[in-house]
């Protein structure tokens, strides 16, 4: 009968452990008890001697039989071909939307919700400070150095120019966080009006709060925050539902390079498929 | 038949049947206490790693309870001391260490396709060492106050400052506790790095040239010289502060001619490159996952290794960025500042190639994945910062702030606690022959990610506040209160994120779907033997001739080495 295949390897021992164990006690006998040291120096001594008896003059080893894996022995097969993405292919990985929604709905899905924000703002106004002024005046304070000082009273007094500055504000920021919207719901994963609607105005309160004390003291002194959130989170539930039902617009990422690049005048690979 | 190799061929062979019955007569705890196989030892270091691990886990969420609101009382001031002590000490000694030790021995072996490391007695008393240093740390609790009645754990901090460690300031033994299991940890660590080096130069397998090595055994082995050159000064570092303390040498010593910023110097040119003794390993398990589960080969590997010898390089000349308050010389402060931006090249290099990779790859998003995807948004967060404290006027301004905690946080936590799980996810199958649950490994990763930007996120806040760290409280409406609090719900998520690897560890060891051979249908060697590997690990010698030897295996018809320089 032929012998068993073997390999040899380098025997077990314990005096490494002990040796280590050794020099961790002389060491700990400094800070303990002179005699621990001295039980860490035998042990270390014991421990020196055996190691070198198990390395000098040869090295011990133990024989270790071979067991014959059929399963580790056999290599796996697998395709060989990596799948590249290509421009246009759609997938989730695909780095930037192929159709977007146009600016105009983002205009008017901004301005819808800004309308909805306002009512909500004035009503917290007129409802819980006695004054439809108090939020306006508040958000007039960006640009209006005398309202940033101004006492409570005065806050909720009207203020015809405070008006124009806020409606003004509240226009454009309405149009242009309605725009950002627009052009980041295809970016968004899915259920993206949910995220924007959300997700967003958290983000942007969340940003506002840090930075109110330097673009806004009064604001930062008197704004209800809970409130705030609020009237944001309706602002973008409302722009990113209107963003969201409107048509969208094919963008160049399906359109070759070359085509792109203004070189030739291609078709899509939308256009393609769809002959 | 015998298939002697290299490593059993010239030694004095007892007899089979002798050496059988001998370990027949062996029970399994000794087994594991006599082994000197690198595999066994590996799965040692990583154990009592994760047990230091958790032990300094929840140390820091005692930390975050007391930090959670203003005035609290829930840890005395020397107990928090002892706590922050206690927890940064462990996971930069018993933590990290051990587990880039532990992987490097379980893995550097089977991927260099050989049967043990080079030295494997040295291997078990660098274990043993390291461990014995590790439990005479924690006895401080028990020795200190227990034989001399006074002090307890050490309470100095990590980095263990002059004059703090004077005899005068902490009387007792609280000191000497931290710097002989220092020093005992150190002496495992070098061991380990001398057995690496030895280990890649001598012992390859046929055909795999220095740049046929994956990835990671380049990167270990940097690491390893890295150690060799890092530890002995914090070595002699101790050992001058033991000498003061026990004899008054006064090397730390201001009143006696010493310098407590001779210290700082030997401390940090350790200490700096301690980071990249801990975060190197980390990029090696990244640059072995990301190829694998984006099916491409690594793009760049020369500059990847290129990069990593430049940052080992660099690192050995930023120590003193660390020390601009103490007020060098503008030289002093231009030159550190320098050489600590420079070091953004090599590591920007690093990430590049790593997206390089993954650009127009399949990617698979498993568990090992995720975690080095989640590494890589916040390894490059702490860069960034680290890019700001290496600009002197902010980091005058943000110096031993939480703007700084949260810096290392991200490094240590966000860059190696995440590349040590993908780790795990990913060889978890070899060493055990069983898969780790990948849904509870995706709810694992994503409550660490949520439950760590939560924590040390909002810390950077904090930091730009003001407010100091190695505080155990804080005044009212200065602004800390939402920032603190938040911080420590935060702990809730990655408690939650730690319970559940320790249950998919125990559940999947038991119940977990067989792995087989090569799960992820990876290239490298180790997988080209059976999970677990044999105490052998080959049953003949590989012979490879390219990086990826099974992909070479796999593809005949398309080998690499085909396309190789």
């Amino acid at each position: 009968m032929p012998e068993k295949p073997s390999i040899e390897l380098p025997a077990p021992t314990y005096w490494p452990m002990v040796v280590a164990l050794g020099l961790t006690l002389l060491l700990a006998g400094l800070i303990t008890h002179w005699l621990i040291s001295l039980a860490g120096l035998l042990l270390g001594i014991r421990g020196g001697v055996g190691w070198f008896h198990d390395v000098f003059p040869h090295a011990r080893h133990e024989t270790v039989p071979v067991e014959v894996d059929e399963a580790a022995e056999r290599p796996v097969h697998t395709g060989r071909k990596v799948t590249h993405l290509s421009q246009g292919v759609g997938g989730h990985r695909v780095r930037y939307p192929e159709q977007v929604h146009p600016i105009s709905s983002g205009i008017r899905g901004g301005l819808l919700g800004g309308v909805l924000m306002a009512v909500m703002a004035v009503a917290y106004g007129w409802i819980v400070m006695g004054s439809p002024w108090w939020p306006v005046n508040l958000l007039a304070a960006i640009a209006l150095p005398s309202l940033q000082t101004a006492d409570p009273e005065t806050l909720m007094q009207f203020s015809s120019l405070g008006l124009l500055l806020a409606i003004l504000i509240h226009l454009f920021t309405s149009c242009f966080v309605g725009t950002l919207l627009a052009a980041a719901l295809p970016m968004f994963p899915r259920f993206a009006f949910i995220w924007a609607g959300l997700l967003s105005p958290v983000i942007w309160s969340a940003l506002f709060y840090a930075t109110v004390t330097f673009i806004n003291p009064a604001m930062d002194k008197y704004v209800s925050w809970p409130w705030f959130v609020v009237c944001q989170l309706g602002y973008a539930l409302v722009a990113g539902y209107y963003i969201k039902t409107s048509q969208r617009i094919e963008t160049l990422q399906t359109y070759p390079i070359a085509r792109r690049a203004g070189l030739e005048a291609m078709r899509s690979r939308k256009e393609e498929s769809d002959d | 038949m015998s298939t002697s190799d290299s490593n059993a061929s010239q030694g004095s062979i007892q007899s089979t049947e002798a050496l059988q019955a001998e370990a027949a007569s062996r029970s399994r705890i000794l087994e594991w206490i006599m082994t000197v196989d690198h595999k066994r030892l590996g799965i040692m270091y990583i154990l009592a790693g994760l047990v230091f691990f958790v032990v300094a886990g929840i140390m820091a969420a005692l930390i975050r309870i007391q930090l959670a609101v203003p005035h609290n009382h829930f840890l005395g001031p020397e107990v928090f001391n002892r706590m922050f002590t206690m927890h940064g000490t462990s996971m930069v000694f018993l933590f990290g260490m051990p587990t880039i030790a532990g992987l490097a021995n379980y893995l550097i072996p089977l991927m260099v396709g050989t049967r043990d490391m080079a030295f494997p007695r040295l291997n078990a008393f660098g274990f043993w060492i390291f461990l014995f240093g590790g439990c005479l740390l924690f006895y401080s609790y028990l020795g200190a106050p227990g034989i001399y009645g006074s002090g307890s754990a050490p309470d100095v901090g990590w980095f263990a400052y002059a004059p703090l460690t004077s005899k005068v300031f902490s009387r007792g033994h609280t000191v000497d506790y931290w710097a002989l299991s220092i020093l005992l940890t150190g002496i495992g660590s070098l061991a380990t790095a001398v057995n690496i080096i030895a280990t890649v130069f001598c012992l390859r397998c046929k055909g795999m040239t220095l740049f046929r090595l994956p990835l990671f055994v380049w990167m270990v082995l940097v690491t390893a010289f890295l150690m060799v050159l890092a530890l002995p000064p914090l070595s002699a570092a101790q050992i001058m502060l033991l000498l003061d303390r026990f004899l008054g040498a006064g090397f730390f010593d201001t009143q006696t001619g010493g310098s407590a910023v001779i210290w700082q110097h030997f401390f940090w040119i350790f200490g700096h490159p301690e980071v990249y003794i801990l975060i190197l390993p980390g990029f090696a398990v990244v640059s072995e996952i990301i190829p694998v589960f984006s099916r491409k080969p690594i793009f760049g590997y020369p500059v990847m290794v290129a990069a990593s010898i430049m940052i080992t390089f660099i690192s050995l000349g930023v120590w003193a960025h660390h020390m601009f308050t103490i007020g060098m010389t503008s030289v002093g402060n231009v030159f550190f500042a320098t050489s600590t931006l420079l070091i953004a090249i090599p590591t920007g290099i690093k990430i590049f190639n790593w997206l390089g990779t993954m650009w127009g790859g399949s990617l698979r998003f498993e568990p090992p994945m995720l975690f080095c995807m989640g590494f890589l948004f916040q390894f490059l967060a702490a860069g960034l910062t680290g890019v700001m404290l290496a600009i002197v006027p902010f980091d005058w301004q943000l110096s031993d702030s939480y703007f700084v905690v949260a810096h290392f946080h991200y490094v240590l936590v966000g860059g190696l606690l995440f590349t040590v799980f993908a780790a795990v996810y990913y060889w978890y199958p070899k060493v055990t022959g069983r898969m780790l649950g990948g849904r509870i490994g995706k709810w694992h990763f994503w409550l660490l990610v949520v439950g760590f930007n939560l924590t040390f996120g909002v810390q950077h806040f904090l930091g730009l506040l003001g407010m100091p760290r190695r505080i155990y409280t804080y005044e009212a409406g200065r602004g800390w209160e939402l920032w603190n609090m938040i911080s420590t719900i935060g702990v809730v998520f990655q408690a939650a994120a730690i319970l559940l690897f320790v249950y998919n560890l125990v559940h999947s060891w038991y119940r977990g779907k067989q792995a087989g051979p090569d799960p992820w249908d990876a290239w490298t060697l180790e997988w080209a033997t059976s999970s677990p590997p044999p105490s052998y690990n080959f049953r003949q010698l590989p012979e490879v001739g390219s990086r990826r030897p099974l992909w070479d295996l796999k593809h005949p018809d398309d080998p690499d080495w085909y396309h190789e320089e």
